[in-house]
């Protein structure tokens, strides 16, 4: 990439009207905004013009994916595992870590946005720290974790326990 | 999340008030929901159902999307019979779990409400059985009657796969019989059976219908009695529905010669009972009783009633 390519950035507007400046190949991670960009023939300009409208995507979680950008646009590209049935969850990097201790609304809104803005990695990740805050816990524990109420009758919670009896431990 | 804030959400005490019956991640797009649970090994997204309901219904519903969450299923698609089988090992290792309270639901489940089986699809169009297996070294097929047989070798090629699979000689007049039985790695064995029985009704759709249903209107309306493990089932329920299948059917067909009626448990102490208390029930009324693998079948000169019953039944604690 060239230095003038690095240094082309364009304008993100949030759904609640801010406007964010980012640099071109950091959100280039991001397959929705590259392919917007192609399709209306400004990947190469010098000013891809307006601001884009991130439509369901607020300022603060704009601000958050734009953070991770930015710290993850120089990795690696992965390869393509779609196809792989991998459910490791324990190599999230320690920066992703923290980077993820947020309350659960806003990981979910960061899942939301990272769908929304394709953006693999962070989409990954994202999800590896829900189906981490799964792993390992009782049923009871799980409530507590998404402070979900046990709505099951005894005899409901007595049924599903003989199911799922031969499943668990 | 860190252990630290977990351990401090773990300890707190639940505000009823902001207690939600579903979490944030089950009001994501779906995909988006699967994309979390592809994250978890089966056995958590089971544990899940024990969760709430929401989580119970969810799951529940993904069956149609997740074959490793329920063992098998079958389908009748375009004149065509699958058989699908899970890949996932843990299930396989833990198939002795009672999963027929799922595998035979699946039948239920899977076949679409407007299937119809007419004359051409099952005696003039080849019956094709397409199975996608991993991990079972045989499948044995016995159909009837024998002139589907041939049908069935050219269309069960794709089974070169597999160590052996043979399909039986036996035949009865009007009744077409599909047995696949599996032999996984382990020697354990499965048998599922599907039997399409009888003459005029066989081709009537609400007794196919009702033939996956286990509807009792089966039994009443027609010669034609399926009874399997339902879900949830105890096993004093599930064999006092034997007993009443085999007493209704027996009282039904009473002028009809019994060939024998096959059952499941051998080797199996609990079964002992179970087997003891039919034999109780309908004592003196039955030529045979063989005990034997994989099914319970009673062959009368024009019928044939089936029930399922898998080797995975056999870890159940049927003294409950």
């Amino acid at each position: 990439m060239t230095d003038a390519a690095q240094e082309r950035s364009i304008k993100l507007l949030s759904s609640d009207n801010e406007t964010f400046q980012v640099p071109r190949n950091v959100i280039r991670l991001s397959n929705t905004i590259n392919t917007l960009l192609q399709d209306l023939g400004l990947d190469d300009e010098e000013d891809a013009g307006d601001a884009i409208p991130v439509q369901n995507v607020t300022s603060t979680i704009l601000k958050k994916v734009i953070a991770w950008c930015q710290h993850h646009h120089e990795d690696p590209v992965a390869a393509d595992d779609s196809d792989s049935r991998e459910k490791r969850t324990d190599d999230i990097s320690s920066w992703d870590v923290e980077f993820l201790k947020v309350d659960q609304g806003t990981l979910f809104e960061l899942i939301l946005a990272a769908n929304y803005l394709d953006i693999k990695g962070l989409l990954d990740v994202s999800c590896k720290t829900v189906a981490n805050m799964i792993k390992g816990k009782s049923p009871e524990e799980i409530r507590r974790t998404f402070n979900i109420k046990n709505d099951f009758t005894p005899e409901e919670e007595e049924q599903i326990r003989k199911e799922n009896a031969w499943c668990e431990d | 999340m860190n252990q630290q804030q977990e351990k401090q959400i773990l300890a707190m005490p639940m505000d009823e008030k902001e207690m939600k019956t579903a979490p944030g991640f089950l009001k994501l797009p779906e995909i988006l929901v699967d994309k979390i649970f592809d994250l978890l090994e089966t056995r958590e997204i089971l544990k899940l159902r024990r969760v709430s309901n929401a989580f119970r219904n969810y799951i529940d519903d993904m069956k149609y999307k997740r074959n490793d969450i329920f063992p098998f299923w079958v389908e009748f698609k375009n004149d065509t019979f699958h058989i699908y089988w899970t890949k996932d090992d843990w299930i396989l290792k833990r198939r002795n779990g009672p999963y027929n309270l799922y595998g035979p639901m699946q039948l239920n489940w899977m076949l679409p409400n407007t299937i119809t089986f007419e004359n051409s699809t099952l005696f003039e169009t080849p019956l094709k059985l397409e199975c996608f297996f991993e991990n079972v070294e045989s499948v044995g097929v016995k159909a009837l009657p024998m002139n589907h047989v041939d049908n069935l070798c050219e269309n069960l090629k794709f089974m070169k796969k597999f160590q052996t699979f043979s399909i039986e000689d036996e035949t009865f007049e009007n009744d077409v019989v599909v047995k696949i039985i599996l032999t996984l790695p382990d020697n354990n064995v499965d048998v599922w059976t599907l039997s399409l029985c009888g003459k005029s009704y066989f081709y009537d759709k609400s007794i196919i219908d009702a033939f996956f249903k286990v509807s009792s209107n089966v039994r009443r309306n027609a010669d034609l009695c399926i009874i399997q493990p339902q879900k949830g089932y105890t096993t004093q329920k599930m064999l006092d529905r034997w007993i009443n299948g085999i007493r209704y059917f027996i009282k039904k067909q009473n002028s009809w010669k019994t060939k024998s009626i096959n059952f499941h448990f051998d080797k199996v102490k609990h079964f002992e009972i179970m087997i003891d208390k039919i034999q109780e029930k309908v004592a003196g009324k039955l030529e045979n009783l063989d005990l034997g693998w994989g099914y319970f079948e009673y062959f009368s000169d024009n019928c044939v009633i089936t029930a399922y019953c898998f080797s995975s039944i056999k870890t159940r604690n049927f003294e409950q």
